[in-house]
Protein backbone atom coordinates (compact mmCIF):
# COMPACT_ATOMS: atom_id res chain seq x y z
CA UNK A 1 0.00 0.00 0.00
CA UNK A 2 1.10 3.10 -1.16
CA UNK A 3 0.26 4.86 2.33
CA UNK A 4 -3.10 6.89 2.46
CA UNK A 5 -1.46 10.37 2.37
CA UNK A 6 -1.64 10.19 -1.45
CA UNK A 7 -5.10 10.01 -1.58
CA UNK A 8 -7.36 12.71 -2.15
CA UNK A 9 -8.76 12.14 1.33
CA UNK A 10 -9.30 15.28 4.04
CA UNK A 11 -6.87 14.80 6.88
CA UNK A 12 -9.03 14.71 10.27
CA UNK A 13 -10.75 17.96 10.22
CA UNK A 14 -11.89 17.64 6.59
CA UNK A 15 -14.85 18.31 5.65
CA UNK A 16 -16.73 16.27 3.11
CA UNK A 17 -20.15 16.71 1.79
CA UNK A 18 -21.58 16.46 -2.42
CA UNK A 19 -23.09 19.17 -3.55
CA UNK A 20 -26.81 19.14 -2.72
CA UNK A 21 -27.89 18.48 -6.49
CA UNK A 22 -24.95 15.73 -7.02
CA UNK A 23 -26.31 14.42 -4.18
CA UNK A 24 -29.89 13.85 -5.03
CA UNK A 25 -28.79 12.92 -8.47
CA UNK A 26 -26.73 10.54 -6.44
CA UNK A 27 -29.97 8.74 -4.53
CA UNK A 28 -32.39 9.13 -7.55
CA UNK A 29 -29.73 7.21 -9.70
CA UNK A 30 -28.93 4.73 -6.95
CA UNK A 31 -33.03 4.14 -6.67
CA UNK A 32 -33.36 4.19 -10.68
CA UNK A 33 -30.73 0.99 -10.50
CA UNK A 34 -32.06 -0.91 -7.64
CA UNK A 35 -35.21 -1.34 -9.11
CA UNK A 36 -33.46 -1.82 -12.61
CA UNK A 37 -35.65 -4.92 -13.46
CA UNK A 38 -38.95 -3.04 -12.57
CA UNK A 39 -39.99 -1.87 -16.44
CA UNK A 40 -39.95 -5.01 -17.13
CA UNK A 41 -40.73 -6.89 -14.17
CA UNK A 42 -44.40 -4.21 -14.04
CA UNK A 43 -44.22 -2.99 -17.59
CA UNK A 44 -43.91 -6.81 -19.77
CA UNK A 45 -46.68 -7.95 -18.47
CA UNK A 46 -49.46 -4.87 -18.84
CA UNK A 47 -47.67 -4.31 -22.05
CA UNK A 48 -47.98 -7.93 -22.80
CA UNK A 49 -51.68 -7.40 -22.04
CA UNK A 50 -52.41 -4.73 -24.12
CA UNK A 51 -50.22 -6.45 -26.89
CA UNK A 52 -52.55 -9.49 -26.50
CA UNK A 53 -55.46 -7.23 -26.47
CA UNK A 54 -54.80 -5.48 -29.42
CA UNK A 55 -54.12 -8.63 -31.00
CA UNK A 56 -57.10 -9.92 -30.35
CA UNK A 57 -59.24 -6.85 -31.68
CA UNK A 58 -59.32 -7.15 -35.48
CA UNK A 59 -60.76 -10.93 -35.15
CA UNK A 60 -63.57 -9.41 -32.64
CA UNK A 61 -64.68 -6.44 -34.88
CA UNK A 62 -65.18 -8.93 -37.17
CA UNK A 63 -67.69 -10.70 -35.14
CA UNK A 64 -70.74 -9.21 -33.34
CA UNK A 65 -70.48 -11.18 -30.15
CA UNK A 66 -69.47 -8.31 -28.38
CA UNK A 67 -72.06 -5.81 -29.29
CA UNK A 68 -74.79 -8.64 -28.55
CA UNK A 69 -72.94 -8.85 -25.13
CA UNK A 70 -72.91 -5.44 -24.90
CA UNK A 71 -76.80 -4.76 -25.34
CA UNK A 72 -77.30 -7.12 -22.66
CA UNK A 73 -74.88 -5.53 -19.97
CA UNK A 74 -76.96 -3.35 -17.64
CA UNK A 75 -77.14 0.56 -18.61
CA UNK A 76 -75.62 1.53 -15.30
CA UNK A 77 -72.64 -0.71 -15.47
CA UNK A 78 -72.03 0.58 -18.94
CA UNK A 79 -72.78 4.13 -17.64
CA UNK A 80 -70.01 3.72 -14.70
CA UNK A 81 -67.62 2.30 -16.57
CA UNK A 82 -67.93 5.12 -19.44
CA UNK A 83 -68.77 2.40 -21.84
CA UNK A 84 -70.96 3.49 -24.72
CA UNK A 85 -72.58 1.06 -26.69
CA UNK A 86 -70.01 1.63 -29.92
CA UNK A 87 -67.33 1.76 -28.04
CA UNK A 88 -66.12 -1.86 -29.97
CA UNK A 89 -66.45 -0.27 -32.58
CA UNK A 90 -62.81 0.86 -32.76
CA UNK A 91 -59.56 -0.22 -31.63
CA UNK A 92 -58.91 1.69 -28.99
CA UNK A 93 -62.70 1.50 -27.30
CA UNK A 94 -61.91 -1.82 -27.13
CA UNK A 95 -57.93 -1.21 -25.69
CA UNK A 96 -59.41 1.39 -23.11
CA UNK A 97 -62.55 -0.50 -21.96
CA UNK A 98 -59.73 -3.79 -21.26
CA UNK A 99 -56.56 -2.17 -20.60
CA UNK A 100 -56.47 1.09 -19.96
CA UNK A 101 -59.46 2.22 -17.93
CA UNK A 102 -59.09 0.35 -14.93
CA UNK A 103 -56.06 -2.16 -15.09
CA UNK A 104 -53.28 -0.36 -16.10
CA UNK A 105 -53.82 3.29 -14.09
CA UNK A 106 -54.11 0.60 -11.07
CA UNK A 107 -50.82 -1.21 -12.23
CA UNK A 108 -48.70 1.60 -12.43
CA UNK A 109 -50.24 3.33 -9.12
CA UNK A 110 -49.63 0.45 -7.37
CA UNK A 111 -46.22 0.40 -8.03
CA UNK A 112 -45.51 3.91 -7.40
CA UNK A 113 -47.16 3.57 -3.77
CA UNK A 114 -45.46 0.74 -3.22
CA UNK A 115 -41.54 2.40 -3.96
CA UNK A 116 -43.06 5.32 -2.05
CA UNK A 117 -43.66 3.58 0.58
CA UNK A 118 -40.49 1.53 0.60
CA UNK A 119 -38.69 5.06 0.41
CA UNK A 120 -38.98 6.09 3.85
CA UNK A 121 -41.27 4.17 6.00
CA UNK A 122 -40.62 1.11 4.51
CA UNK A 123 -36.85 1.75 4.56
CA UNK A 124 -37.31 2.97 8.23
CA UNK A 125 -38.79 -0.37 9.15
CA UNK A 126 -36.43 -2.34 7.32
CA UNK A 127 -33.19 -0.63 9.49
CA UNK A 128 -31.75 0.82 5.96
CA UNK A 129 -32.92 4.10 5.90
CA UNK A 130 -30.16 4.66 8.86
CA UNK A 131 -27.43 4.73 6.61
CA UNK A 132 -28.59 6.99 4.29
CA UNK A 133 -29.89 9.71 6.90
CA UNK A 134 -26.52 9.13 8.52
CA UNK A 135 -24.45 10.94 4.97
CA UNK A 136 -24.51 14.68 4.59
CA UNK A 137 -27.93 14.81 2.54
CA UNK A 138 -31.31 16.35 4.14
CA UNK A 139 -34.20 14.37 4.68
CA UNK A 140 -35.74 16.48 1.97
CA UNK A 141 -33.43 15.21 -0.45
CA UNK A 142 -33.65 11.40 0.61
CA UNK A 143 -37.78 11.74 -0.02
CA UNK A 144 -37.69 13.52 -3.28
CA UNK A 145 -34.62 12.32 -4.96
CA UNK A 146 -35.95 8.43 -3.72
CA UNK A 147 -39.40 9.85 -5.52
CA UNK A 148 -37.79 11.22 -8.62
CA UNK A 149 -35.93 7.85 -8.85
CA UNK A 150 -38.95 6.01 -8.71
CA UNK A 151 -40.88 8.51 -11.13
CA UNK A 152 -38.06 7.45 -13.73
CA UNK A 153 -38.97 4.03 -13.26
CA UNK A 154 -42.12 4.24 -13.40
CA UNK A 155 -41.84 6.60 -17.12
CA UNK A 156 -40.09 3.47 -18.27
CA UNK A 157 -42.89 1.38 -17.33
CA UNK A 158 -45.56 3.43 -19.28
CA UNK A 159 -43.42 3.93 -22.34
CA UNK A 160 -43.37 0.44 -22.28
CA UNK A 161 -46.87 -0.43 -22.40
CA UNK A 162 -47.32 2.07 -24.89
CA UNK A 163 -44.58 0.63 -26.98
CA UNK A 164 -45.76 -3.10 -26.74
CA UNK A 165 -49.33 -1.43 -27.92
CA UNK A 166 -47.57 0.04 -30.80
CA UNK A 167 -45.63 -2.74 -31.68
CA UNK A 168 -49.04 -5.11 -31.87
CA UNK A 169 -51.01 -2.16 -33.85
CA UNK A 170 -47.91 -2.59 -36.15
CA UNK A 171 -48.09 -6.46 -36.16
CA UNK A 172 -51.75 -7.06 -36.42
CA UNK A 173 -52.82 -4.64 -38.60
CA UNK A 174 -55.03 -2.70 -36.11
CA UNK A 175 -56.38 0.26 -37.22
CA UNK A 176 -55.10 2.76 -33.95
CA UNK A 177 -52.52 5.65 -34.94
CA UNK A 178 -49.09 5.38 -33.24
CA UNK A 179 -49.08 8.33 -31.81
CA UNK A 180 -52.52 7.17 -29.69
CA UNK A 181 -50.97 4.62 -28.76
CA UNK A 182 -47.86 6.15 -27.26
CA UNK A 183 -50.30 8.66 -25.85
CA UNK A 184 -52.09 5.81 -24.04
CA UNK A 185 -48.53 4.89 -22.03
CA UNK A 186 -47.81 8.26 -21.11
CA UNK A 187 -50.80 9.20 -20.14
CA UNK A 188 -50.55 6.39 -16.97
CA UNK A 189 -47.39 8.58 -15.80
CA UNK A 190 -49.10 11.53 -13.79
CA UNK A 191 -51.24 8.99 -12.48
CA UNK A 192 -48.29 7.23 -11.31
CA UNK A 193 -46.84 10.97 -9.66
CA UNK A 194 -49.89 11.08 -8.00
CA UNK A 195 -50.08 7.70 -6.62
CA UNK A 196 -46.91 7.90 -5.56
CA UNK A 197 -46.84 11.90 -4.24
CA UNK A 198 -50.20 10.56 -2.40
CA UNK A 199 -47.97 7.39 -0.86
CA UNK A 200 -44.91 9.28 -0.06
CA UNK A 201 -47.01 11.53 2.53
CA UNK A 202 -48.47 8.75 4.23
CA UNK A 203 -44.77 7.01 4.28
CA UNK A 204 -43.48 10.37 6.15
CA UNK A 205 -46.36 9.95 8.51
CA UNK A 206 -46.39 6.54 9.12
CA UNK A 207 -43.20 4.14 10.09
CA UNK A 208 -44.37 1.34 9.00
CA UNK A 209 -44.06 -0.06 4.67
CA UNK A 210 -47.10 -2.08 5.59
CA UNK A 211 -49.50 0.71 6.46
CA UNK A 212 -47.74 3.28 3.74
CA UNK A 213 -48.74 0.75 1.05
CA UNK A 214 -52.48 -0.18 1.86
CA UNK A 215 -53.37 3.65 2.61
CA UNK A 216 -51.97 4.39 -0.37
CA UNK A 217 -53.33 1.78 -2.60
CA UNK A 218 -56.84 1.95 -0.70
CA UNK A 219 -57.34 5.64 -1.52
CA UNK A 220 -56.42 5.20 -5.17
CA UNK A 221 -58.86 2.46 -5.37
CA UNK A 222 -61.43 4.27 -3.66
CA UNK A 223 -60.68 7.39 -6.07
CA UNK A 224 -61.42 4.60 -8.73
CA UNK A 225 -64.48 4.29 -6.91
CA UNK A 226 -65.23 7.74 -6.53
CA UNK A 227 -65.66 8.59 -10.64
CA UNK A 228 -66.74 5.23 -11.36
CA UNK A 229 -69.47 5.61 -9.24
CA UNK A 230 -69.99 9.55 -9.58
CA UNK A 231 -71.63 8.55 -13.12
CA UNK A 232 -74.32 6.33 -11.01
CA UNK A 233 -74.90 8.88 -8.40
CA UNK A 234 -76.12 12.27 -8.09
CA UNK A 235 -74.72 11.64 -3.81
CA UNK A 236 -71.19 10.88 -5.00
CA UNK A 237 -70.72 13.54 -8.54
CA UNK A 238 -69.79 16.24 -6.59
CA UNK A 239 -66.94 14.09 -5.38
CA UNK A 240 -65.23 13.17 -8.89
CA UNK A 241 -63.09 16.43 -9.12
CA UNK A 242 -61.27 15.19 -6.14
CA UNK A 243 -60.47 11.89 -7.58
CA UNK A 244 -57.46 11.66 -9.83
CA UNK A 245 -59.04 9.43 -12.00
CA UNK A 246 -61.10 12.05 -13.10
CA UNK A 247 -58.11 13.75 -14.57
CA UNK A 248 -57.00 10.97 -16.53
CA UNK A 249 -59.44 10.73 -19.02
CA UNK A 250 -59.09 8.11 -21.82
CA UNK A 251 -55.78 9.11 -24.28
CA UNK A 252 -56.11 6.01 -26.36
CA UNK A 253 -59.53 7.44 -27.44
CA UNK A 254 -59.18 11.46 -27.17
CA UNK A 255 -55.24 12.11 -26.94
CA UNK A 256 -53.65 13.60 -24.20
CA UNK A 257 -55.66 16.55 -22.74
CA UNK A 258 -52.62 18.68 -21.62
CA UNK A 259 -54.02 20.95 -19.02
CA UNK A 260 -55.36 17.48 -16.87
CA UNK A 261 -51.75 15.52 -17.60
CA UNK A 262 -49.91 18.91 -16.74
CA UNK A 263 -52.67 19.65 -13.52
CA UNK A 264 -52.39 15.78 -12.10
CA UNK A 265 -48.37 15.92 -12.42
CA UNK A 266 -47.96 19.33 -10.67
CA UNK A 267 -50.39 17.34 -7.86
CA UNK A 268 -48.17 14.68 -7.48
CA UNK A 269 -45.26 16.65 -7.37
CA UNK A 270 -47.17 18.90 -4.42
CA UNK A 271 -47.67 16.06 -2.60
CA UNK A 272 -44.49 14.65 -2.63
CA UNK A 273 -43.19 17.92 -1.68
CA UNK A 274 -45.61 18.20 1.37
CA UNK A 275 -44.21 14.99 2.12
CA UNK A 276 -40.42 16.01 2.53
CA UNK A 277 -41.33 18.63 4.91
CA UNK A 278 -43.87 16.37 6.48
CA UNK A 279 -40.77 13.60 6.86
CA UNK A 280 -38.63 16.86 7.89
CA UNK A 281 -39.95 17.04 11.23
CA UNK A 282 -40.53 13.52 12.09
CA UNK A 283 -38.75 11.19 14.52
CA UNK A 284 -37.05 8.19 12.62
CA UNK A 285 -37.10 5.29 14.82
CA UNK A 286 -34.50 2.35 15.27
CA UNK B 1 -17.35 17.75 19.74
CA UNK B 2 -19.65 16.72 21.70
CA UNK B 3 -22.49 18.63 23.93
CA UNK B 4 -25.38 17.86 25.20
CA UNK B 5 -27.53 19.71 27.75
CA UNK B 6 -30.18 18.25 29.64
CA UNK B 7 -30.76 16.76 26.18
CA UNK B 8 -34.61 15.22 27.48
CA UNK B 9 -36.46 12.26 24.69
CA UNK B 10 -39.55 11.08 25.98
CA UNK B 11 -41.44 8.66 23.27
CA UNK B 12 -44.94 9.00 22.43
CA UNK B 13 -45.65 5.67 23.54
CA UNK B 14 -44.64 6.11 26.76
CA UNK B 15 -41.65 3.70 26.47
CA UNK B 16 -38.58 5.06 28.34
CA UNK B 17 -36.08 7.52 26.41
CA UNK B 18 -33.47 9.58 28.22
CA UNK B 19 -34.01 12.21 30.71
CA UNK B 20 -31.87 15.73 31.11
CA UNK B 21 -28.69 13.49 29.93
CA UNK B 22 -25.62 16.24 30.14
CA UNK B 23 -22.32 15.37 28.74
CA UNK B 24 -19.50 16.46 27.09
CA UNK B 25 -17.40 15.12 25.27
CA UNK B 26 -13.97 16.59 23.96
CA UNK B 27 -11.84 16.52 20.80
CA UNK B 28 -9.65 13.74 20.51
CA UNK B 29 -11.82 11.61 23.13
CA UNK B 30 -12.01 8.15 22.45
CA UNK B 31 -15.88 7.97 24.41
CA UNK B 32 -17.33 4.51 25.99
CA UNK B 33 -20.78 4.74 26.82
CA UNK B 34 -21.87 2.39 28.27
CA UNK B 35 -25.42 0.46 29.23
CA UNK B 36 -27.72 -2.32 29.79
CA UNK B 37 -29.85 -2.73 26.78
CA UNK B 38 -33.36 -0.24 27.12
CA UNK B 39 -30.93 2.24 29.31
CA UNK B 40 -30.98 5.31 26.12
CA UNK B 41 -28.25 4.08 24.93
CA UNK B 42 -29.54 4.38 21.36
CA UNK B 43 -31.84 6.94 22.10
CA UNK B 44 -29.14 9.31 23.27
CA UNK B 45 -27.40 8.31 20.06
CA UNK B 46 -30.50 8.94 17.75
CA UNK B 47 -31.08 12.18 18.80
CA UNK B 48 -27.40 13.40 18.53
CA UNK B 49 -27.85 12.58 14.78
CA UNK B 50 -30.82 14.21 14.38
CA UNK B 51 -32.83 10.89 14.34
CA UNK B 52 -34.52 11.77 17.17
CA UNK B 53 -35.71 15.56 18.07
CA UNK B 54 -35.34 16.18 21.64
CA UNK B 55 -38.28 16.66 23.78
CA UNK B 56 -36.16 19.26 25.60
CA UNK B 57 -32.75 20.35 26.17
CA UNK B 58 -30.26 20.29 23.10
CA UNK B 59 -27.45 18.32 21.66
CA UNK B 60 -24.56 20.34 19.24
CA UNK B 61 -22.00 18.20 17.55
CA UNK B 62 -19.00 20.65 16.12
CA UNK B 63 -21.06 23.12 17.67
CA UNK B 64 -24.01 22.14 15.55
CA UNK B 65 -27.19 21.95 16.51
CA UNK B 66 -28.47 18.15 16.18
CA UNK B 67 -31.54 18.44 14.01
CA UNK B 68 -31.33 22.25 12.85
CA UNK B 69 -27.67 21.39 11.21
CA UNK B 70 -27.78 17.66 11.00
CA UNK B 71 -26.52 17.80 7.43
CA UNK B 72 -23.01 19.85 7.89
CA UNK B 73 -22.25 18.03 11.14
CA UNK B 74 -23.26 14.76 9.64
CA UNK B 75 -20.89 15.86 6.74
CA UNK B 76 -18.18 15.59 9.53
CA UNK B 77 -18.95 12.13 10.93
CA UNK B 78 -19.02 8.77 9.91
CA UNK B 79 -21.38 6.40 11.71
CA UNK B 80 -22.32 2.56 12.16
CA UNK B 81 -25.48 1.95 14.28
CA UNK B 82 -25.25 -1.61 15.44
CA UNK B 83 -26.05 -4.07 12.69
CA UNK B 84 -25.25 -2.55 9.27
CA UNK B 85 -28.65 -3.12 7.10
CA UNK B 86 -28.98 -1.69 3.60
CA UNK B 87 -30.60 -2.50 0.28
CA UNK B 88 -29.00 -6.13 0.63
CA UNK B 89 -29.07 -6.45 -3.44
CA UNK B 90 -26.22 -4.07 -3.58
CA UNK B 91 -22.70 -5.09 -3.32
CA UNK B 92 -20.45 -3.90 -0.93
CA UNK B 93 -18.84 -2.06 -3.80
CA UNK B 94 -21.92 -0.53 -4.76
CA UNK B 95 -23.07 0.52 -1.35
CA UNK B 96 -19.81 2.44 -0.56
CA UNK B 97 -19.65 4.09 -4.41
CA UNK B 98 -22.85 5.38 -3.18
CA UNK B 99 -21.82 6.61 0.26
CA UNK B 100 -18.86 7.95 -1.39
CA UNK B 101 -20.74 10.23 -3.70
CA UNK B 102 -23.16 11.31 -1.33
CA UNK B 103 -19.87 12.56 0.39
CA UNK B 104 -18.52 14.19 -3.23
CA UNK B 105 -16.07 11.43 -3.14
CA UNK B 106 -15.24 9.61 -6.36
CA UNK B 107 -12.31 7.63 -5.59
CA UNK B 108 -12.71 4.65 -3.87
CA UNK B 109 -9.31 3.37 -3.08
CA UNK B 110 -9.24 4.05 0.32
CA UNK B 111 -12.48 2.71 1.10
CA UNK B 112 -11.18 -0.57 -1.14
CA UNK B 113 -7.53 -0.05 1.25
CA UNK B 114 -10.10 -0.80 4.66
CA UNK B 115 -11.89 -3.88 2.91
CA UNK B 116 -8.66 -5.50 2.00
CA UNK B 117 -7.57 -4.88 6.26
CA UNK B 118 -10.81 -6.42 7.46
CA UNK B 119 -11.06 -8.80 4.55
CA UNK B 120 -14.13 -7.93 3.63
CA UNK B 121 -15.66 -8.77 -0.09
CA UNK B 122 -16.97 -6.33 -1.88
CA UNK B 123 -18.43 -8.19 -4.45
CA UNK B 124 -21.12 -9.78 -3.23
CA UNK B 125 -24.80 -8.38 -2.80
CA UNK B 126 -25.47 -8.01 0.95
CA UNK B 127 -28.15 -10.48 1.33
CA UNK B 128 -25.29 -13.22 0.58
CA UNK B 129 -23.26 -12.17 3.14
CA UNK B 130 -23.11 -12.95 7.20
CA UNK B 131 -24.06 -10.46 9.43
CA UNK B 132 -19.89 -10.36 10.45
CA UNK B 133 -19.18 -9.36 6.86
CA UNK B 134 -22.18 -7.34 6.61
CA UNK B 135 -21.13 -5.51 9.36
CA UNK B 136 -17.36 -5.18 7.95
CA UNK B 137 -19.24 -3.33 5.20
CA UNK B 138 -20.59 -0.81 7.57
CA UNK B 139 -17.43 -0.12 9.10
CA UNK B 140 -15.56 0.44 6.02
CA UNK B 141 -18.67 3.01 5.08
CA UNK B 142 -18.32 4.94 8.45
CA UNK B 143 -14.56 4.78 8.25
CA UNK B 144 -13.53 5.61 4.68
CA UNK B 145 -14.13 9.28 4.10
CA UNK B 146 -11.75 9.70 7.48
CA UNK B 147 -14.31 11.82 9.30
CA UNK B 148 -12.86 13.76 12.55
CA UNK B 149 -15.78 11.64 14.63
CA UNK B 150 -17.32 8.70 14.90
CA UNK B 151 -20.03 7.23 16.74
CA UNK B 152 -20.78 4.31 16.53
CA UNK B 153 -23.29 1.98 18.43
CA UNK B 154 -22.62 -1.15 19.18
CA UNK B 155 -20.40 -1.85 16.19
CA UNK B 156 -18.90 -5.25 16.61
CA UNK B 157 -21.71 -7.04 16.63
CA UNK B 158 -21.44 -10.24 14.88
CA UNK B 159 -17.55 -9.97 14.31
CA UNK B 160 -15.51 -12.62 15.56
CA UNK B 161 -13.01 -11.75 18.08
CA UNK B 162 -10.19 -11.51 15.52
CA UNK B 163 -12.01 -8.93 13.64
CA UNK B 164 -12.73 -6.84 16.74
CA UNK B 165 -9.62 -6.27 17.78
CA UNK B 166 -8.86 -5.05 13.77
CA UNK B 167 -11.47 -3.51 14.35
CA UNK B 168 -10.15 -1.83 17.78
CA UNK B 169 -6.95 -0.68 16.30
CA UNK B 170 -8.46 0.60 13.27
CA UNK B 171 -10.04 2.93 16.02
CA UNK B 172 -6.90 3.46 18.23
CA UNK B 173 -5.77 4.68 14.61
CA UNK B 174 -8.15 7.52 14.13
CA UNK B 175 -7.42 8.34 17.27
CA UNK B 176 -3.84 9.02 16.80
CA UNK B 177 -4.93 11.07 13.75
CA UNK B 178 -6.52 13.15 16.27
CA UNK B 179 -10.33 12.02 15.74
CA UNK B 180 -12.97 11.78 18.14
CA UNK B 181 -14.81 8.72 18.63
CA UNK B 182 -18.16 8.24 20.36
CA UNK B 183 -18.30 3.89 20.92
CA UNK B 184 -21.88 2.83 23.02
CA UNK B 185 -21.40 -0.67 23.77
CA UNK B 186 -22.41 -3.50 26.52
CA UNK B 187 -18.80 -5.19 25.60
CA UNK B 188 -16.98 -4.44 28.93
CA UNK B 189 -13.45 -5.31 27.30
CA UNK B 190 -14.03 -3.76 24.10
CA UNK B 191 -14.91 -0.57 25.99
CA UNK B 192 -11.63 -0.97 28.79
CA UNK B 193 -9.79 -1.66 25.89
CA UNK B 194 -10.49 1.40 23.43
CA UNK B 195 -11.83 3.94 25.47
CA UNK B 196 -10.04 7.03 28.04
CA UNK B 197 -13.61 7.88 29.32
CA UNK B 198 -16.57 6.08 30.04
CA UNK B 199 -20.74 7.50 30.62
CA UNK B 200 -22.65 5.02 31.64
CA UNK B 201 -26.09 5.10 31.73
CA UNK B 202 -29.00 3.65 33.56
CA UNK B 203 -32.81 4.04 33.41
CA UNK B 204 -32.52 6.58 31.02
CA UNK B 205 -30.33 8.73 33.14
CA UNK B 206 -26.39 9.68 32.81
CA UNK B 207 -25.95 7.80 35.96
CA UNK B 208 -21.96 8.84 36.35
CA UNK B 209 -18.63 10.37 33.78
CA UNK B 210 -15.57 8.38 34.81
CA UNK B 211 -11.73 7.46 33.58
CA UNK B 212 -12.31 4.16 31.94
CA UNK B 213 -9.71 3.00 34.90
CA UNK B 214 -11.58 3.79 37.91
CA UNK B 215 -14.74 1.70 36.50
CA UNK B 216 -12.08 -1.37 36.04
CA UNK B 217 -10.31 -0.65 39.12
CA UNK B 218 -13.04 -0.91 41.27
CA UNK B 219 -14.27 -4.21 39.19
CA UNK B 220 -14.93 -7.68 41.08
CA UNK B 221 -15.29 -11.21 40.37
CA UNK B 222 -17.15 -13.69 41.57
CA UNK B 223 -15.38 -16.24 42.82
CA UNK B 224 -16.56 -20.12 43.89
CA UNK B 225 -14.15 -22.66 45.79
CA UNK B 226 -14.89 -26.03 46.69
CA UNK B 227 -12.91 -27.64 49.22
CA UNK B 228 -12.01 -31.32 50.13
CA UNK B 229 -13.24 -30.68 53.97
CA UNK B 230 -16.29 -27.93 55.22
CA UNK B 231 -14.03 -25.00 56.18
CA UNK B 232 -14.62 -22.04 58.16
CA UNK B 233 -16.05 -19.18 56.44
CA UNK B 234 -15.35 -16.67 58.14
CA UNK B 235 -11.30 -16.81 57.59
CA UNK B 236 -12.76 -15.60 54.17
CA UNK B 237 -15.14 -13.01 55.10
CA UNK B 238 -12.51 -11.06 57.08
CA UNK B 239 -9.96 -10.89 53.84
CA UNK B 240 -9.80 -7.90 52.14
CA UNK B 241 -11.97 -6.95 49.15
CA UNK B 242 -14.18 -9.88 50.41
CA UNK B 243 -17.57 -9.36 50.39
CA UNK B 244 -21.06 -10.90 50.12
CA UNK B 245 -19.89 -14.58 51.25
CA UNK B 246 -22.00 -17.76 51.11
CA UNK B 247 -20.56 -20.90 52.53
CA UNK B 248 -22.13 -24.18 52.87
CA UNK B 249 -20.09 -26.57 54.40
CA UNK B 250 -17.32 -27.40 51.77
CA UNK B 251 -18.42 -24.66 49.18
CA UNK B 252 -17.26 -20.74 49.63
CA UNK B 253 -18.92 -18.10 47.57
CA UNK B 254 -17.83 -14.49 47.41
CA UNK B 255 -17.46 -11.58 45.47
CA UNK B 256 -13.80 -10.65 45.67
CA UNK B 257 -12.66 -7.24 44.56
CA UNK B 258 -9.05 -6.02 44.59
CA UNK B 259 -5.82 -8.69 44.46
CA UNK B 260 -6.63 -12.60 44.85
CA UNK B 261 -3.58 -12.89 46.69
CA UNK B 262 -4.71 -12.91 50.33
CA UNK B 263 -7.77 -15.01 49.18
CA UNK B 264 -5.64 -18.09 47.82
CA UNK B 265 -3.15 -17.59 49.89
CA UNK B 266 -5.93 -18.53 52.81
CA UNK B 267 -7.62 -21.28 50.29
CA UNK B 268 -4.09 -22.61 49.88
CA UNK B 269 -4.10 -23.72 53.57
CA UNK B 270 -7.24 -26.59 52.39
CA UNK B 271 -7.47 -29.38 49.70
CA UNK B 272 -8.83 -27.31 46.59
CA UNK B 273 -11.17 -29.17 44.47
CA UNK B 274 -12.22 -26.75 42.23
CA UNK B 275 -12.31 -22.75 42.02
CA UNK B 276 -14.05 -20.83 39.24
CA UNK B 277 -13.46 -16.98 38.84
CA UNK B 278 -16.22 -15.44 36.77
CA UNK B 279 -16.13 -11.61 35.37
CA UNK B 280 -19.01 -9.73 36.21
CA UNK B 281 -20.97 -8.81 33.76
CA UNK B 282 -21.13 -5.23 32.68
CA UNK B 283 -24.21 -4.62 34.54
CA UNK B 284 -23.09 -6.16 37.45
CA UNK B 285 -19.85 -3.95 37.84
CA UNK B 286 -21.40 -0.71 37.51
CA UNK B 287 -24.29 -1.36 39.92
CA UNK B 288 -21.98 -2.14 42.25
CA UNK B 289 -20.21 0.64 42.02
CA UNK B 290 -23.14 3.22 41.24
CA UNK B 291 -25.74 0.92 43.69
CA UNK B 292 -26.37 1.78 47.05
CA UNK B 293 -24.21 0.18 48.65
CA UNK B 294 -20.65 -0.42 49.29
CA UNK B 295 -19.15 -3.79 47.88
CA UNK B 296 -15.51 -3.06 48.46
CA UNK B 297 -15.11 -2.10 51.85
CA UNK B 298 -15.19 -5.29 53.13
CA UNK B 299 -18.96 -4.94 54.34
CA UNK B 300 -21.74 -7.01 52.48
CA UNK B 301 -24.40 -5.26 50.42
CA UNK B 302 -27.39 -3.70 52.86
Amino acid sequence: MSGTASHAIPAAGGRRRAPRAAAFRALAAHTVRRRRRAPLAWGLPLGALSFVTAAAYPSIARSNAYDELLKNYPEALKKAFGVSDTALHTAAGYLAIEVFNLIAPLVVGVFMVRAASAALAGAEERGTLDALMSSPVSRRTVALAQFAGSAVTALAICVLVGGLTWIATLTFGVDLAAARAAAAGLALWPLALFSGGLALVVSALTHRGGVSTAVGAGVLVAMYFVEALGNLSKAIEPLKPLSAFHYYGSAIENGIEWPSFVGLCAAGVLLALAAARVFERRDVFA
Amino acid sequence: MIETDQLTKRYPGGARGIEEVTLTVERGEVFGFLGPNGAGKTTTIRTLLGFLRPTSGSARLFGLDSVRDAVAAHALLGCLLGEFRFDDELTGEQVLRLFARLRGVEDLSPARELAERFEADLGRPLRELSRGNRQKIGLIQALFHRPPLLILDEPTSGLDPLMQEEFLAAIRERRAEGATVFLSSHNLAEVERACDRVGIIRDGRLAAVEPVRVLTERSFRHVTFTFGEPVEPAAFAALPGVSQLEADGRRVKFRLSGHADPVIKEAARHRVLDVEIEHPTLEEAFLAYYGDGGYGDGGALA
